[in-house]
């Protein structure tokens, strides 16, 4: 299917971190009119080779091609001027600046006299907007949407470009299905438009529903590219890992003891959810579903003190509890490890280790000092479960790719003691390997006796984690599930809003 | 669904700075009947251009995360500079027994008259573009480069004269200081129109768009194709620009070069930007809030005036309220996403 000249050709493509051979000359080609997926796992390579090809970062040694001609990148900007757009995984983002203003930074429409015309911003942020069927005010500041609403302004922004190649570095990582499906469309049209697309995803599902080829990296080595159709499922995994894994058998556990952790009755906060009731036992997993907007991630907000509530009671272990503040919810013993990782969870300047062991230092302490051989162990463990890819372990967050520093956080939290862990979208961004240890982390904690809540929009892992699974639809609760009954199709009926099935 | 819940605080937090400049205004007036004379608003107008200009400058800088300390120094650098280039050199080293040109009428301008004015301005402009860059370059935070800046450029316009005032200005800087049109105050004019300017720029040219995203997330910017060494570095020209222009404004007023003058008015324009609402990390702040921010300090300082309150506590309580304008400021706004 691929003739001709490709609309991109990356060759023998080095980079060199400090400790970090990123990429060993790695080729890549995009051609006209295809989608080409880049898969491999956290810390492959996949993101430091589009932000070559995108002009954010120099390679050290090998060329690249566009239409033949071999070209430089000195900036981003020399790569968008010559036709690449890139949507990048760590969403770079202007909080204070408007939607349309994040769409069209240093490219705003001007009059005549070359002033900002604003009108016709936001007019052409609309189009943009609605092209991709997001229901977002281009006038509202990018900072007060929910993370899932930023990802579909940069999907606008990347679009509105024009580019003839487009990459997309894993751009369901905060999308559910419905918006990632508008997606898939949009990539549909644009890929018959002749353009270019590089795709990007840990999950494998997407790249058989996209893809035309797939690109596999390992340790920053091409491990090799394929037609989609020469491919399957496990050979594709075997690609990815070089290794053989199991992945999702909930195994049977144990009857779960009917003794209410937490509870929740009646919460409501004004306009964003309302009359929202459940209860978590010791050693249970309550799953929760919903479509992004469905108030999840505010509800919980709202148990750990992060947001005020209007009404409603909140009860820990039968006993009414007031938490005002997150410091008040860790008290109770509830813990959240957050949706927006990067913001709230991680101190990037500082050494995987020191992020890690924080929450649990009081571990380690021996007399007056801390015990570091015990630190560097206990890090040591889940560096290595979690296959956490770093060259040493006090290496800063800051230079980990993206899924290892999702996998440090989650590694912060996973080792608490806690009465209740809360999970917004443990997975996201994870790689195949990674998730399923993280999901039987999550498992032991709850056979240890702890109360789990897991937000997840990934329906497959919220099956195989939950014992009972809550379904939020526009702020209300619109359906209970236990795993038994639970079913794809119920799941999807209910998180659009049906009642009864 | 966010957004429309924070809509009142939004609005308060947004038109708060208003509405206490509007209560400062109403307490002034009923506690004095002078308030509203045209003296009493022309003087306030007046003394308040200078800081006013000083925090325009201010306000580039700070929104990309920067900040300027040299301004004060440059006052009084660009006032002795602008004096010695009248008596006709750029740089003259008094003998320390010879006691300056005592109200001497006799100019010897370097260039004709206008020129020297802008050479006055060119040459304060290269020593912001010389701090902007070696914050800039070497990645030093402006904070330190500025600090030294302004002893430095003190140390400058000090050894100019050794430390002594110049007399003599010509006639037409005397209508910049003194004069009116249409019975405004020049320096307000000067002031107002520079600030609807800066307004403008900011928020109808790419590159005033261009000074928030840098300002707000350097790396962000980068990635949307946004050079930042430009929006880093010309806001330090901004501002050693009308630093001299208030450097010559206050020539006039004093009918002398003076190197010392303007010691501290850095820290004023500061405050007077935070207190409009921008934020010391930058990307965030608006023009209009620095020029109620100056109209804030201005008019508790008319208050206290016509309190008759002394020059010290007057001090005091312009620290205090500072600080409390600030702490209601972030209650208001809340910190929901910094
Ligand atoms: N600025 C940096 N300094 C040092 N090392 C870096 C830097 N950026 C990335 N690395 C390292 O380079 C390797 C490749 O990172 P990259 O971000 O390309 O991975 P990735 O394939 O995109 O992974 P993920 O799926 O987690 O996003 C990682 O081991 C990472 O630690
Ligand atoms: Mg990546």
């Amino acid at each position: 299917m691929n003739k001709g000249v490709p609309l991109l050709e990356a060759k023998g493509i080095v980079k060199q971190y400090p400790g970090v051979l990123a990429l060993d000359k790695v080729d890549f080609d995009v051609f006209s009119g295809e989608v080409h997926c880049l898969a491999g796992e956290n810390g492959a390579g996949k993101s430091t080779l589009i932000e070559i090809i995108g002009g954010s970062y120099k390679k050290d040694e090998g060329t690249i091609r566009i239409n033949g001609t071999e070209v430089e990148f000195a900036s981003p900007k020399e790569a968008q001027e010559s036709g690449i757009a890139v949507l990048h995984q760590e969403l770079p983002v202007l909080p204070y600046l408007s939607v349309a203003e994040n769409i069209f930074l240093a490219r705003q429409p001007r009059n005549k006299a070359g002033f900002v015309n604003y009108s016709e911003m936001y007019r052409q942020a609309r189009k943009w907007l609605d092209i991709i069927q997001a229901d977002i005010n281009p006038r509202s500041l990018l900072g007060s949407l929910p993370m899932s609403k930023q990802q579909l302004v940069s999907i606008a922004k990347a679009l509105s470009l024009d580019a003839k190649i487009i990459i997309f570095d894993e751009p369901s990582a905060v999308l559910t299905s419905v918006e990632l499906k508008r997606l898939f469309e949009i990539i549909g049209s644009v890929k018959k438009e002749g353009k270019g697309i590089v795709y990007i995803s840990h999950r494998l599902e997407e790249i058989f529903e996209i893809g035309d080829r797939v690109t596999v990296l390992r340790n920053g080595r091409l491990v090799g590219t394929r037609p989609i159709e020469e491919i399957n499922r496990d050979t594709l995994i075997k690609m990815l890992v070089g290794r053989e894994i199991s992945e999702e058998v909930p195994t049977e556990r144990k009857e779960i003891e009917d003794k209410a952790v937490l509870a929740v009755k009646g919460l409501c906060r004004k306009g964003i959810f309302e009359d929202i009731s459940f209860t978590v036992n010791r050693g249970e997993i309550l799953g929760v579903y919903g479509l992004v907007g469905a108030g999840r991630t505010e509800v919980i907000r709202v148990i750990v003190g992060a947001d005020p509530l209007d009404e409603g009671e909140i009860y820990i272990e039968n006993r009414r509890v007031r938490i005002k503040s997150p410091k008040d919810a860790i008290k109770y013993g509830i813990c959240l490890a957050p949706e927006d990782r990067k913001q709230h969870g991680l101190i990037l300047g500082k050494s995987v280790q020191e992020n890690i062991v924080l929450p649990s230092l009081h571990r380690f302490k021996r007399s007056l000092f801390l015990d570091y051989g015990r630190m560097r162990s206990y890090t040591r463990k889940f560096v290595s479960s979690l296959r956490i890819v770093t060259p040493t372990l006090s290496q800063k967050v800051r230079f980990l790719s993206g899924g290892n520093q999702q996998k440090v956080v989650l590694a912060k939290w996973l080792g608490m003691e806690m009465k209740v862990f809360i999970f917004d979208e443990p997975t996201r961004g994870i790689d195949i390997g990674a998730k399923e240890e993280i999901r039987s982390l999550i498992r032991k904690l709850a056979e240890e006796g702890r109360a789990i809540i897991v937000i997840s929009s990934e329906i497959p892992e919220i099956m195989s984690l939950s014992n009972r699974i809550v379904i939020m639809h526009n702020g209300r609760i619109t359906g209970c599930l236990l795993r038994e009954e639970a079913t794809k199709e119920k799941l999807i009926a209910y998180s659009m809003g049906a009642n009864h099935i | 669904m966010r957004i429309t819940k924070e809509k009142p605080v939004e609005l308060l937090s947004k038109y708060g700075l208003y509405f206490v400049l509007l209560l400062l205004i109403v307490v002034s007036a009923i506690l004095s009947p002078l308030f509203f004379s045209y003296s009493n608003i022309a003087n306030l107008l007046t003394y308040n251009s200078f800081t006013g200009l000083l925090s325009l400058g201010m306000t580039f800088v700070i929104l990309t995360g920067g900040i300027d300390l040299s301004v004060g120094s440059m006052v009084g650098f660009s006032s002795i500079l602008y004096a010695t280039m009248l008596h006709g050199a750029i740089f003259t080293f008094m003998p320390d027994n010879i006691f300056i040109y005592t109200g001497s009428p006799q100019l010897t301008p370097l260039f004709p008259q206008g020129i020297n004015i802008v050479v006055v301005f060119l040459i304060c402009s290269v020593f912001g573009f010389i701090s902007g860059s070696i914050s800039y370059k070497f990645r030093i935070h402006s904070f330190i480069v500025t600090l030294c800046f302004m002893i430095f450029i003190r140390g400058l316009a000090v050894s100019y004269t050794h430390g002594q005032p110049l007399f003599g200005m010509p006639e037409y800087i005397n209508f910049i200081a003194y004069g009116t049109f249409l019975s405004i105050p020049m320096p307000a004019i000067i002031w107002l129109t520079a600030s609807v300017f800066s307004i403008f720029l900011l928020r109808y040219t790419r590159f005033g768009r261009g000074i928030y995203a840098v300002g707000g997330d350097e790396e962000a910017a980068r990635l949307s194709g946004i050079k930042s060494a430009i929006y880093r570095i010309m806001p330090f020209i901004f501002s050693a620009f009308f630093a001299s222009l208030v450097g010559i404004m206050m020539s006039g007023r004093m009918a002398c070069g003076d190197p010392k003058i303007a010691q501290g008015w850095e820290l004023d324009a500061i405050a007077a930007v935070v207190i409009g609402g921008t934020s010391l990390f930058g990307g965030r702040g608006t023009i209009g809030g620095t020029v109620v921010g100056v109209l804030i300090i201005g008019l508790i300082i008319n208050i206290m005036n016509l309190l008759e309150i002394d020059a010290y506590p007057q001090q005091m309580v312009k620290g205090v309220i500072i600080i409390a304008a600030l702490a209601l400021h972030n209650l208001l706004s809340g910190r929901r996403y910094s």
